[in-house]
């Protein structure tokens, strides 16, 4: 099966849904009659839709125009109730398996070992961290002094161009603070060198570029100066960024609210 | 000449010259067809896929000689005015499905059918496909990336094998409740 990228899938759900123009729409039917992977991993997005509706996952423009265009042939209407009964099946017959076989969590896991130790190599790692982190914290003071914390968000890419109440995260920003940092995790399936650009935008959907600070594979890092910001709701954009300087719009949005 | 063969020789043979390909080149095709006309909200898919190929069939005679390009195209072309006709004869569902009639809890035949194919299946694999859909969101994200690790394959590979499951799985289901259907309608006139 090839794996297609985050835009084709976004094309196909596109499709899927009857928001495509007639070019595109023609376009991804062709490819449809002539690769049969493709016509395999427009399967796998189905199936996705499907699960996402029946699970209660989608967003209710998008639920919406799945009844309305995406579950109109009778095929779709019993893939939707097989779904329906497969992942029903699913929650009663592994939900209690999966909750048997939880495994334990880093504090149970940490004081297991602790516990497993002789009293002496207790002793010992107790002295040791103290003098750990009194030198960490020596070393850090001076140059935090003078400088406040950041407020800290971390946000997902909402499949919307509208906030869904749910969704959208608030951040506090304290007097004194010098700012948000932003944490935005990446869709998935964009390539791992992509350039970015990153938008901020109000209520009023005035617009600013906000600084990358940081890139990893999944994530982007921005930090928004206090004196930039006030309270309000505001969605970000992410554009990604072609060798050639064009841009592309990445769909969806980040919401938060800064208090 | 080609032209006294059996038309779907033909067909055959102005997809591709080797037989093969071209025999894989149809199956494309028309699974294509019927991924469209299911997405174009028309029923009984199958039915149009053939109506459409049967409509190439028969045109091929006058236009294989003049025809350039990708037949691919060709049968898109044809497609769209069976779409285009269905939906003048009113073919296509335009009302919104209500919401109800979605989420009507699974029929105890469509349950018990569901059982009895998944009992087909061996047991790692039952525990696969239930567990691979046991989720929502975020955690459904985290659970597939455990189940790859605990497999040692690649994300990819587990949603690749995952779909292959569903699709066995869903081909069985129908297929029972079609069989009870029609055991139900057999007793039914025999009462």
């Amino acid at each position: 099966m090839v794996i297609i990228n985050s835009s084709e899938k976004n094309e196909v759900k596109d499709y899927l849904l009857g928001q495509l123009d007639e070019t595109d729409a023609e376009r991804i039917e062709l490819r449809l009659l002539s690769d049969a992977a493709f016509g395999e991993e427009f399967d796998v997005i189905v199936n996705e839709i499907t699960d996402d509706y029946v699970g209660d996952e989608l967003h209710a423009d998008d639920r919406k125009r799945v009844q309305e265009y995406f579950l109109r042939s009778t095929e779709r209407q019993n893939k939707l109730r097989f779904a329906g009964g497969l992942l029903e099946r699913a929650a009663v017959e592994r939900g209690a398996a999966a909750r048997e076989q939880v495994q334990p969590g880093l504090i149970e896991r940490v004081h297991a070992f602790w516990t497993s130790q002789s009293l002496l190599t207790r002793f010992a790692t107790t002295f040791a961290a103290i003098v750990i982190v009194a030198g960490v914290l020596l070393l850090a003071i001076p140059g935090t002094r003078n400088s406040g914390t950041y407020a800290f968000v971390n946000l997902s890419i909402s499949n919307s161009d509208r906030a869904v109440g749910s969704e959208i995260k608030t951040v506090r920003l304290e007097p004194g603070s010098p700012g948000i940092r932003i944490e935005l995790s990446l869709p998935e399936q964009l390539p791992p060198s992509q350039s970015y650009r990153v938008e901020l935008r109000d209520e009023k959907e005035v617009a600013r570029n906000l600084k990358i600070e940081q890139q990893t594979e999944a994530k982007l890092v921005v930090v928004v100066p206090a004196n930039e910001i006030s309270p309000g709701s505001y969605f970000v954009r992410l554009y990604a960024v072609n060798p050639d300087r064009t841009e592309q719009r990445i769909r969806g949005s980040y919401f938060f609210t800064v208090r | 000449m080609t032209d006294n063969k059996e038309p779907f020789d033909a067909l055959l043979e102005w997809l591709d010259a080797d037989r093969e390909t071209a025999a894989q080149r149809y199956e494309v095709i028309r699974a294509g067809l019927i991924r469209m006309f299911i997405s174009n909200g028309l029923s009984d898919a199958e039915h149009y896929a053939d109506e459409t190929i049967d409509r190439v069939m028969k045109r091929l005679p006058e236009i294989k000689e003049t025809y350039v390009g990708d037949p691919v195209k060709y049968f898109h072309g044809v497609a769209r005015n069976v779409i285009r006709e269905a939906r003048r004869r009113k073919e296509v569902l335009i009302d919104i499905v209500p919401d109800r009639f979605l989420q009507e809890p699974y029929k105890s035949d469509a349950s018990e059918c569901l059982s009895q194919c998944l009992r087909l299946l061996p047991r790692d694999k039952q525990e696969f496909i239930l567990d691979y859909h046991l989720y929502k969101g975020h955690a459904k994200i985290e659970h597939h990336r455990e189940m790859a690790g605990e497999l040692a394959i690649t994300e990819g590979a587990l949603r690749t094998r995952a779909h292959h499951l569903r699709v066995t799985l869903e081909k069985c289901v129908l297929e029972c409740i079609d069989h009870f259907g029609r055991n139900k309608t057999h007793v039914s006139s025999h009462r």
